[in-house]
């Protein structure tokens, strides 16, 4: 099967003003993402991940390199009626409803007119906004209602093809379970996702795949939820008393159920689990060995560690 | 072109106070204008302001406020996007100038007047070309300067080329005059039409002047929003 986006060597220099220094901001960029497939693009500011979306959608021109989306140019015109696309700095047209601005895409996209109104209100619906916050100008909508209706215009016909550039970016959490819901949903369907974001638990939760760029460069590429290899490091902190647990009890616990014991720094034991069904025996392993545990929680995930300790420090 | 793009361009324009007020004062004034003097002479002209206003900004404001990424990750090519934008400007400016000579009418044959039909219909067409040939320099200017820059590059070029050939004027230089007048024409383009109605000779030389404009004035303004990068980055 032929890739939906196919990366190769891309080249991209910004030049400051006339004369100016030149800035390389994608410096031989190959990726490749298969249909269907969830791709997260994470990375610290200015590493080329917007860069790297913009090139993808056609809007810069590139310096060397080849793109190809669905094997043909990313600014065909037949990419497009197939590709939803969510903004970084979502900028919509304030003057107008949110009801009318769906109904303007809905044109641009050339989709049906006479599914039009329906289209809209459902898309309007799917993204918790209701009929009301439709007729309201856009100029008084909050960041979050923004950032709703903008969804909701990426998923206008249905794309095959979805660009998401920080969707989560000022959504109230309820917001963000349901953002979360419809990415795994529009997963689910096989529709091929591309999520630039720094929230790295939100990328972990929805992507299968997740490359790290820096300087203009991918300097990593991880799959995230390849079947159950979630592994990260869980605190368990115990309830201080007389008696410390002995660490090579933990250890035998741990190991019986199928966890690694890493430390003991009263008052907390680390262990390290592969997935949330050892982290499940784990715990009930140590519940009944009697260890008095009072708190559960993961540290920080694997793309927190990518991410702070570059791609020598993934486990 | 794309009926979707200019009907919401229309749309968009008239969401503007500002623009509302100068549309409507220079529309009222030139209805009574008409009506009182029962002439329709330089009618062409409030076409030309129409457009203008119309236009303003036409390309640069949505450069500037970032909508375009949105509208060209849709099935919409740059050069349907220019064109959209000059012809509803254009189309808007022509309108109101039809509206305009329509309610002239009405009130100069209400108070009993015959107006002079032979002179309407060059004015009318005249009006029209200038509508969208104003409406393409504009167009031009826009892509090239963001936000309002176009109006800033309308006025500093007006001011230097009617400045220059004042001096020229002055000093005696014929070929810096004869520049500055014809550059002076492509900011503010003249048509005369008035052979039409068997008055006159026709000036071919201004009325391929006219349509030259346009279609330069398109052809930039065509080739800078293609080139345009579409990232924050980029600017």
């Amino acid at each position: 099967m032929s890739p939906a986006l196919l990366v190769e060597s891309v080249v991209k220099t910004y030049r400051a003003g006339l004369g100016g220094r030149a800035v390389r901001a994608l410096d031989g960029v190959s990726l490749s993402v298969e249909p269907g497939e969830t791709l997260g693009i994470i990375g610290p500011n200015g590493a080329g991940k917007t860069t790297l979306l913009g090139c993808l959608l056609g809007f810069l021109t590139l310096d060397a390199g080849r793109i190809e989306v669905e094997g043909r140019a990313p600014d065909d015109l037949e990419v497009r009626a197939a590709t939803g696309y969510l903004p970084e700095r979502l900028v919509l047209d304030r003057w107008m409803n949110g009801l009318d601005f769906l109904r303007y895409h809905h044109a641009l996209a050339r989709l049906r007119d006479e599914s039009r109104e329906d289209d809209c209100e459902a898309a309007l619906d799917r993204v918790g906004l209701e009929r009301a916050a439709g007729l309201q100008r856009i100029g008084r909508y909050s960041r979050g209602m923004l950032q709703r209706l903008g969804l909701a215009q990426a998923l206008l016909g249905s794309p095959r093809l979805l660009f998401l550039d920080e969707p989560i970016s000022g959504v109230d959490p309820a917001g963000v379970m349901l953002f979360r819901r419809i990415l795994t949903e529009l997963s689910q369907s096989g529709v091929t996702i591309l999520i630039n974001s720094h929230q790295l638990a939100e990328v972990e939760r929805v992507c299968t795949r997740v490359v790290f760029v820096q300087k203009g460069r991918i300097e990593a590429m991880d799959t995230v939820r390849a079947g159950a290899s979630q592994a990260r490091v869980l605190r368990v902190r115990l309830a201080t008393g007389p008696l410390p647990p002995a660490p090579s009890a933990l250890a035998a616990i741990a190991a019986g159920a199928g966890a690694g014991f890493k430390e003991w720094v009263a008052p907390d034991a680390r262990f390290a689990v592969a997935d949330d069904a050892t982290t499940t025996r784990l715990l009930a392993a140590l519940l009944a060995a009697g260890v008095p545990v009072v708190e559960a929680a993961p540290e920080e995930g694997r793309l927190e560690r990518l991410f702070t300790q570059g791609p020598g420090g993934a486990p | 072109m794309s009926p979707t793009l200019m009907l919401a361009f229309l749309r968009q324009r008239l969401t503007s106070p500002m623009r509302l007020v100068l549309l409507v004062i220079v529309f009222l004034s030139s209805v009574g204008m008409n009506t009182v003097t029962g002439s329709f002479a330089g009618a062409e002209g409030n076409a030309l302001f129409y457009a203008i206003v119309l236009a303003a900004g036409a390309i640069g404001q949505d450069i500037s406020s970032g909508v375009l990424q949105l509208m060209f990750a849709r099935p919409v090519t740059r050069p349907c996007y220019v064109f959209s934008r000059w012809f509803a400007a254009g189309a808007g400016g022509g309108a109101l100038l039809l509206v305009q000579m329509v309610l002239a009418c009405g009130f100069l044959l209400a108070r009993g007047l015959r107006p002079d039909f032979a002179e309407l219909l060059p004015v009318a067409l005249a009006g029209i070309v200038l509508a969208f040939t104003a409406s393409a320099v504009i167009v031009m200017l826009s892509s090239l300067a963001s936000g309002l820059g176009d109006m800033a590059l309308y006025f500093v070029a007006t001011l230097v080329l009617t400045g220059s050939g004042q001096v020229a004027r002055w000093k005696g230089w014929s070929v810096v005059e004869r520049l500055a007048d014809e550059l002076g024409h492509v900011l503010a383009p003249q048509l005369h039409l008035a052979w039409l109605a068997g008055r006159g000779a026709p000036s071919w030389f201004e009325l391929v002047s006219v349509l030259s404009t346009l279609t330069l004035s398109l052809a930039v303004a065509m080739l800078v929003v293609n080139r345009k990068e579409l990232s924050y980055a980029a600017g």
